[in-house]
C-alpha cells in the first residue's frame, strides 16, 4: 500500500527530530562543561511527541509546554542558536538570558513558553483557546504537560472548564512514566491518564509517543475536532526519556535493561526505516540531513558561546510594561530580521463578540435539570 | 456630582470599560446570573452576554490561570475573586505566571489583567474570611496593587487597572461596598501610583488605605477638636508606592502614624516606615507609630473581633504618642 | 588529535567528582553518547559520556581518585595515537584529598570552556586588604572631610560599625564599615578631605594579619618601584597632617544626647548648640518645639572652650602646634558667599570725607538729655534719609529684574564671635534717632545670641558697616547681595582741614560707598553721597 505521507513531510519530520536529538546531546555536553547551569531537562527520546503534532497543526496555532521545553520550539522553527544562547544565559537568547532552559518563549512562532511550576501551563492553554473562541477564530491550542502534572488541581479544574465551554485545546500528556524519579503508577490511582478525560465528558485517547507518524495522525484528527467546535481533546503520548529527569539525575530508579529495551524503540531510526521501506527516501538523503543538522547545531553552540551576557541594564527591563512600550521581537532584536508575523489582535472597537458561551435557555434548562427551577 | 455606592461605582467602571473595549470580559463566581455575590456585576450579564460575563466554577486556580492565558493573547480579563481569602488558591497563577510572563519571555509577552475582590474583615466571619492580604501581593515585582477607599477612587482606579498593560491586583472591601460618595460620571480615571491627601493638616500625617481610611478620618475629626491638625494621606496604590507624596507629607508634619488593617510583620506599613526612615530621617521629630491588626487570628465573637482591628481611638492614641502628648 | 574527556559538571552545586569505576579501558573503542566511567558527585552516582568517537588513549584520573570539574580525566583519539606529553602531565590529586584542578588543557573548545582558574585566595579572600572608600552621602557631595576617626589602627571592625565621622556639604554623618576585619591603615587623617570613592582607610579581612604595612592591592598598571605605603599617621594625599584635636560637644553629664533627627537638623542649620537645649520629649528627647523655643528665647551662649590665650607660654622647648578648628556652618556660608560675591558682583567705590563736628554735637546734646544716641545711629538715620531722597539707590538686582523698594530698610553689620550678621532696621527713614538707637541695640544683642528671625536679617538695599570703633580710618566693604550697596564708615578723628582758606581742626570721618555697578551708576552713587554728607554736616536737615 502506498504511503499516505509525502516525502517532504517525512524528511521534514526526520530533520526536526534529528535536530532536537543533536541539540539536546550538545546541550548535555555544554552542561557538563559548565556553560549551561541550573536545571536542564533534556528531550532525548521524546522527539516524536514534539514533531508529529507540530506538523499536524497550522503555524499560527498556539503551543505551550512545561519546563522540558527545548524540543517544541525547535520543532516550531525557532532559531537553534538563540535557543542555545538562552540555555547559556546570554543576551542573544530568546528571553535575553532571563528565562534559561525552563522558559523558552518564541511568540513569533507561536510558542508561548515553557513553565516551571508543574501543571501551571494547563489553565493558560484553556485561556488561549478561550480567546480564540471569543474572537471567533478557528485556531487550536496545543498544550504539553508531563504525566505527573495530571495529579495537579490545575489539571482537573481546567479540564472541567475546557470541556464545559468546548474550548479548542489539545492537551498532550507526555507520559514518560516517571515524575522525576517516581513512577506514575506509584502515585496514581488511575495511571492511564487519558481515562481521566471521561470524568469531564471529554475525548481522551492514548497514542504511541515513540512513533512520529502516530502522533501526527492523532493530532491531525484532534485539531479537526477542535476546530469544528466540539471541545477539547486529551492525548496521552506514551513515550520514554532516555536520559535522567534533569542533568543531575542518575536515573537509578530504573534498570539499565529497561532503558536499553526502550532505546530499541527510538523514534528517529523508526521514521528513517519507514521512509526507506516505503522507498520515499534514500540513505544518502538522510545522511545529508544529518550532516546539515550537525553543522547547524555546531553553529548554534558557537553562536551561544560567542554571545555576550545580557547587559546589566536588562535587570530593570521586562518586569513592568511601561506606557506605550512595545513587545520585544527576539529575531528582530538579535538577528536584525524583519519579523512580520507577530500576533496582532483586533482593537476593542473592531472586535464583535458573537459567541454566547451559555445561552439563557440552556442555563435555564440546566437549572431545571438540577431541580433548581420548575 | 451623583452620589453612588462603592459597588455602584465599580459597576459603572466595569460597564463603561466593557462598552469601550470588547476585549474586556468579567469572570468569577456568581458574577452572572446571581448578579454578583456583592452585587458589583449587577445587570451586566443582560447587557453584555454570557461570553463576557462568565459564571466560573469554584476553581479559583483554574479560572485565574485561564484568564491569564486569555490575557497573553490579547484579551483583557477582569477576574472577580469572591474574596481575597479564596484567591490564595489562585496565587500560583497570579504570582508564578501573571507577574513573571513579561520577564520570562524577555519582553515578548504582556499580561493585561485585573484581579479584584474584597479584602479585609467582612464582619463576624472568623479567621478564614477576615484577612487583609494586600501585603502578600505588594511583595511581588511584576504586579501593581491598588486599594481604593472611596467610591470615586474605586471607579477611577478600576478604569485605570483595566487599561493597564500589567497585572493589577485590586483590593476592595466587603464593608466598603455599601458606602456612598460622590462619583464623577463618565471618564473619571485615577492614575495608579498616586496617593491622595484626603485631609490637609500640619501636626501629624496619618498614612492609610482602603477601609482604614474611614477610621483615620474619624480620628482626625476628633483630634481637630483638641486642636491637633492631622493630615490624612490615602495611599490608594500599594505597589508602586507614591514615595513622593509620602515624603512630602512627612516633611510637612514631621510626625507619622501608619494605619493598616493587616498584620504588622512584613506589612505594607513596614515598607512605608522604611522609606521614611531612609529618606526623611532628618525630618522626623518622633519615631513613626503603626496601628495594625493585632498579631492574632480573627475571632467570631464581636468583642474579640473589634479588639483585633484598628479603630479611631487606637489611631488617636498613636497620634498623641507621636506628638508626645500621651495621657494628655 | 587527542581530545580530553573532562570531569563533567552534573549538578548546579558540583565542584568535583570521584571516579568510581572506569567502564572502558585504554585501547577500547568509544562512540559519542557512550558511558565511559562512573562518577560520584555531591548528589549521586552518574555516568560520564563521551562526546566524540575514538579510542581511549589514556586514563588520567584513576578509580577512586578525585578531579575538579573541567579537569581532563582521560584522552580520546585515533587508534594508536600518542597523547601529547604536555597534556597528560597533569596528575590528579590522591583521593580523598581536596581536588586541585590541574591547569585546564586547551581542548578543541575554547579555553573559556573550563571553569575559571581557582584563585580566590589571591583576591578578597582571607587576609586581603579591603579599602574603605569615601561614601557619597548626598546627591551633591563631591568630597567629604573626616571630622574624627572613631576607630584607631589595630581596632577590630565589624560590618555596620561606625568608623569615622564625616562632614559633607550638607551635614555631619558617620561612615560605616561594610566588612569585618581590623583597621589596618588610615589614609585620610582627621580634618582632611577626600574625594568620593577615594580610599580613606584599609581593613585587613578577618583572619588576616593586622599588619599596617601590608602592601596595597596591586594597582591596575604595574607600579614603578614605589616607596613603601604610607604609615598610618602619614597622609597618602601628600601634605602635612596636623594632629588634630576636635572640639568635643559639651556632652552634658557624659550621657548620650537624645534629640529627634529634625531637632538636630534645625539646630545645625540655625547654629544653635543643641547641648544647651532642654528636651521636653520622652526621656528628655529634644524635639522641634524645644529648638524653636530656644531660638526665640535665646540660650546662653555655650561656654565654648577658649583657645589658649595667645600669651600662654608653652612648655620649654616645645613650639606650640597650630590649632585647626573646623569651619562653623556660619563661617562656611560667609566664606562661600564672599567668594561668590566679589567676582560675581561688579563693585565700584566712591569715597567722601565728612565734617562731623555738627553731628558730634547732636550726640552730645542727646547725652545731656540722658538719651543714648551714637554717631552710628546718626549715620544710619542720615543714610535712610538720603536713600528716601535718592530712590535710585534703593534697588536690588534679582535674577533678570530690578526690585525697586518703596520702604527704606537699612542693614547694620554686626560682628559676632564667629562671623558677622546684618540685621535690618526696617523703615529707618520713618524713625526718630531715639527709636533707631534702641532698635539697633536690641537687634545687635539678639544677633549675638543668634536669636534673629530670618525676616530680621533679610531685605533692604544698603548696609552700614562701621569699623570706626576699631580706629580704622577708611576701608572698603563687600556688598551683601541681593543688596546693591554698602557704606563703609571709618573713625571720627580730629584732622587739619582747610576751610575758607584757613587751616582748621575739625572732626572728620571718611566713608566709602561700594556699589553694584549692574544697577547703580557712578553719578547716582555720587548724588547719594553728596546728600548724605549734607545731612551729616547739617543734621538739622534730618528733621525735614
Amino acid at each position: 500500500m502506498a504511503s499516505p505521507y509525502s516525502k517532504e513531510l517525512l524528511l521534514t519530520m526526520y530533520r526536526k527530530m534529528y535536530l532536537i536529538r543533536r541539540f539536546e546531546e550538545r546541550a548535555g555536553q555544554q552542561y557538563t562543561l559548565g556553560k549551561i547551569a541550573g536545571f536542564c531537562h533534556l528531550y532525548i527520546g521524546q522527539e516524536a511527541v514534539a514533531v508529529g503534532p507540530n506538523e499536524a497543526i497550522r503555524p499560527d496555532d498556539y503551543m505551550l509546554s512545561a519546563y522540558r521545553d527545548h524540543g517544541q520550539p525547535l520543532a516550531r522553527g525557532s532559531d537553534a542558536g538563540m535557543v542555545m544562547a538562552e540555555l547559556f544565559g546570554r543576551g542573544t537568547g530568546y528571553s535575553k538570558g532571563k528565562g534559561g532552559s525552563m522558559h523558552i518563549f518564541d511568540i513569533e512562532h507561536h510558542f508561548y513558553g515553557g513553565y516551571g511550576i508543574v501543571g501551571g501551563q494547563i489553565p493558560l492553554a484553556a485561556g488561549m483557546a478561550f480567546a480564540s473562541r471569543y474572537r471567533n477564530e478557528d485556531r487550536v491550542t496545543v498544550c504539553y504537560f508531563g504525566d505527573a502534572a495530571a495529579n495537579q488541581g490545575a489539571f482537573h479544574e481546567t479540564f472541567n472548564m475546557a470541556s464545559k465551554w468546548k474550548l479548542p485545546v489539545i492537551y498532550i500528556c507526555e507520559n514518560n512514566r516517571y515524575g522525576m524519579g517516581t513512577a506514575i503508577s506509584r502515585t496514581s490511582a488511575v495511571p492511564e491518564i487519558y481515562k481521566r478525560a471521561a470524568a469531564y465528558g471529554m475525548r481522551g485517547e492514548p497514542v504511541d509517543g515513540m512513533d512520529c507518524l502516530k502522533m501526527y495522525e492523532a493530532v491531525k484528527d484532534a485539531a479537526a475536532y477542535c476546530r469544528a467546535g466540539k471541545g477539547p481533546v486529551l492525548l496521552e503520548a506514551n513515550t520514554y526519556r532516555f536520559r535522567g529527569h534533569s542533568m543531575a539525575d542518575p536515573a537509578n530508579y530504573r534498570t539499565k535493561q529497561e532503558v536499553e529495551e526502550e532505546r530499541k524503540n527510538d523514534p528517529i531510526p523508526k521514521l528513517r526505516d519507514y521512509a526507506l521501506k516505503q522507498k520515499l527516501a534514500e540513505d544518502a538523503q538522510f545522511d545529508a540531513i544529518e550532516e546539515e543538522v550537525k553543522a547547524q547545531v555546531d553553529a548554534a553552540v558557537k553562536f551561544a558561546d560567542e554571545s555576550p551576557e545580557p547587559s546589566l541594564d536588562e535587570l530593570w527591563r521586562d518586569t513592568i510594561v511601561a506606557e506605550g512600550e512595545e513587545d520585544v521581537r527576539p529575531r528582530e532584536r538579535v538577528l536584525g530580521m524583519k519579523v512580520t508575523n507577530w500576533p496582532k489582535y483586533p482593537s476593542g472597537q473592531e472586535l464583535k463578540v458573537t459567541w454566547d458561551l451559555e445561552p439563557r435557555e440552556q442555563a435555564e434548562q440546566a437549572d431545571k435539570k438540577a431541580g433548581l427551577s420548575r | 456630582m451623583p452620589e453612588l455606592m462603592y459597588r455602584e461605582a465599580l459597576n459603572q467602571a466595569l460597564a463603561e470599560e466593557m462598552e469601550r473595549d470588547a476585549n474586556v470580559f468579567l469572570i468569577g463566581e456568581e458574577v452572572g446570573r446571581y448578579n454578583g455575590a456583592f452585587k458589583v456585576s449587577q445587570g451586566l450579564l443582560d447587557r453584555f452576554g454570557s461570553a463576557r460575563i462568565i459564571d466560573a466554577p469554584i476553581s479559583e486556580l483554574g479560572f485565574a490561570g485561564m484568564s491569564v492565558g486569555a490575557a497573553m493573547v490579547g484579551l483583557r480579563p477582569v477576574v472577580e475573586m469572591m474574596t481575597w481569602n479564596f484567591a490564595i488558591l489562585a496565587m500560583d497563577q497570579i504570582v508564578n505566571n501573571a507577574a513573571k510572563l513579561r520577564h520570562m519571555s524577555g519582553g515578548q509577552l504582556r499580561c493585561p489583567i485585573v484581579f479584584r475582590g474584597p479584602g479585609g474583615a467582612g464582619g463576624r466571619l472568623s479567621s478564614q474570611h477576615s484577612q487583609a492580604l494586600e501585603a502578600n501581593y505588594a511583595h511581588f515585582p511584576g504586579l501593581k496593587v491598588i486599594a481604593p477607599a472611596t467610591p470615586a477612587d474605586a471607579k477611577g482606579l478600576l478604569k485605570s487597572a483595566i487599561r493597564d498593560e500589567n497585572p493589577v491586583i485590586m483590593f476592595e472591601g466587603e464593608r466598603l461596598y455599601a458606602l456612598k460618595g460622590e462619583v464623577p460620571e463618565g471618564e473619571h480615571v485615577v492614575p495608579i501610583g498616586k496617593a491622595d491627601v484626603k485631609r490637609e493638616g500640619t501636626d501629624v500625617t496619618i498614612i492609610t488605605w482602603s477601609r482604614m481610611y474611614y477610621f483615620c478620618m474619624e480620628a482626625a475629626e476628633q483630634l481637630a477638636k483638641e486642636g491637633i491638625s492631622a493630615e490624612v494621606l490615602d495611599l490608594r496604590t500599594l505597589r508602586p508606592l507614591d514615595e513622593e507624596a509620602i515624603l512630602a507629607s512627612v516633611r510637612k508634619t514631621n510626625r507619622v502614624v501608619i494605619v493598616e488593617e493587616g498584620w504588622a510583620l512584613a506589612g505594607v506599613g513596614a515598607s512605608v516606615v522604611d522609606i521614611i526612615q531612609s529618606k526623611a530621617f532628618d525630618d522626623l521629630d518622633a519615631p513613626v507609630e503603626r496601628v495594625t491588626g493585632l498579631d492574632v487570628n480573627m475571632s467570631y465573637a464581636a468583642n474579640l473581633e473589634n479588639a483585633t482591628q484598628p479603630d479611631a481611638p487606637k489611631i488617636i492614641a498613636a497620634v498623641k504618642k507621636v506628638l508626645y502628648r500621651e495621657g494628655a | 588529535m587527542a581530545t580530553p574527556i573532562q570531569m563533567p559538571s552534573l549538578s548546579p552545586t558540583m565542584k568535583e567528582g570521584k571516579i568510581v569505576k572506569w567502564l572502558k579501558k585504554v585501547g577500547d573503542k568509544v562512540s559519542s553518547g557512550e558511558a565511559v566511567a562512573e562518577v560520584e558527585t555531591d548528589k549521586s552516582n552518574l555516568e560520564i559520556e563521551a562526546f566524540d568517537d575514538g579510542y581511549l588513549l589514556q586514563i588520567v584520573v584513576g578509580e577512586d581518585q578525585m578531579a575538579a570539574v573541567g579537569a581532563p580525566i582521560a584522552f580520546l583519539g585515533a587508534k594508536g595515537e600518542k597523547v601529547d606529553a604536555g597534556k597528560s602531565a597533569a596528575k590528579p590529586a590522591e583521593a580523598p584529598s581536596a581536588a586541585k584542578p590541574p591547569p585546564p588543557p586547551a581542548p578543541a573548545a575554547k579555553p573559556a570552556a573550563a571553569p575559571p582558574p581557582a584563585a580566590p585566595a589571591a583576591g578578597g579572600g582571607g587576609g586581603g586588604r579591603i579599602a574603605v572608600a569615601m561614601p557619597s552621602l548626598s546627591p551633591t557631595m563631591k568630597e567629604g572631610k573626616i571630622v574624627k576617626w572613631l576607630k584607631k589602627v589595630g581596632d577590630k571592625v565589624s560590618s555596620g560599625d561606625a568608623i569615622a565621622e564625616l562632614e559633607t556639604d550638607k551635614s555631619n554623618l558617620e561612615i560605616e564599615a561594610y566588612d569585618d576585619g581590623t583597621l589596618a591603615e588610615i589614609v585620610v587623617g582627621e580634618n582632611q578631605t577626600a574625594e568620593v570613592g577615594a580610599p580613606i582607610a584599609y581593613l585587613t579581612a578577618k583572619g588576616g594579619k593586622a599588619a599596617a604595612a601590608a602592601p596595597a592591592p596591586a594597582p591596575a598598571a604595574p607600579a614603578p618601584a614605589a616607596p613603601a605605603p604610607s604609615a598610618p599617621a602619614q597622609a597618602s594625599g601628600g601634605g602635612q597632617v596636623v594632629p588634630l584635636r576636635r572640639e568635643e560637644p559639651a556632652a552634658a553629664g557624659g550621657r548620650r544626647l537624645r534629640a529627634s533627627p529634625l531637632a538636630k537638623k534645625i539646630a545645625r542649620e540655625r547654629g544653635l548648640d543643641i547641648n544647651q537645649v532642654r528636651g521636653s520629649g520622652p526621656s528628655g528627647r529634644i524635639v522641634k518645639r524645644d529648638i524653636e523655643e530656644a531660638l526665640t528665647k535665646g540660650v546662653s551662649a555655650p561656654a565654648a572652650k577658649k583657645a589658649p590665650a595667645p600669651g600662654a607660654r608653652p612648655a620649654a622647648g616645645v613650639r606650640p602646634e597650630p590649632q585647626v578648628v573646623p569651619l562653623t556652618s556660619m563661617r562656611k556660608v560667609i566664606a562661600q558667599r564672599m567668594t561668590e560675591v566679589k567676582p560675581g558682583v561688579p563693585h565700584f567705590y566712591l569715597t567722601i570725607e565728612v565734617d562731623m563736628d555738627a553731628a558730634v554735637k547732636v550726640r552730645e546734646e542727646a547725652k545731656a538729655m540722658d538719651l543714648k544716641v551714637s554717631v552710628n545711629d546718626l549715620i544710619v538715620k542720615a543714610v535712610a534719609m538720603a536713600v528716601r531722597r535718592y530712590p535710585k539707590i534703593n534697588v536690588s538686582l534679582q535674577g533678570d529684574h530690578v526690585v525697586q523698594y518703596s520702604t527704606v530698610d537699612v542693614g547694620i553689620a554686626v560682628a559676632l564671635e564667629e562671623g558677622l550678621i546684618t540685621p535690618i532696621l526696617k523703615d529707618a527713614d520713618q524713625k526718630g534717632l531715639q527709636a533707631i538707637s534702641t532698635e539697633v541695640r536690641e537687634l545687635a544683642e539678639r544677633a549675638r545670641k543668634r536669636a534673629l528671625k530670618p525676616d530680621e536679617y533679610t531685605g533692604g538695599s544698603i548696609t552700614v558697616s562701621n569699623l570706626g570703633m576699631y580706629g580704622i580710618d577708611q576701608f572698603v566693604a563687600v556688598i551683601n547681595p541681593p543688596q546693591a550697596s554698602i557704606l563703609a564708615v571709618g573713625a571720627v578723628a580730629d584732622k587739619a582741614v582747610v576751610i575758607n582758606g584757613q587751616l582748621a581742626v575739625r572732626k572728620m570721618m571718611t566713608a566709602t560707598l561700594s556699589c553694584d555697578h549692574r544697577v547703580i551708576d557712578g553719578a547716582i552713587g555720587a548724588e547719594f553721597l553728596r546728600e548724605l554728607r549734607g545731612l551729616l554736616e547739617h543734621p538739622t536737615r534730618l528733621l525735614f
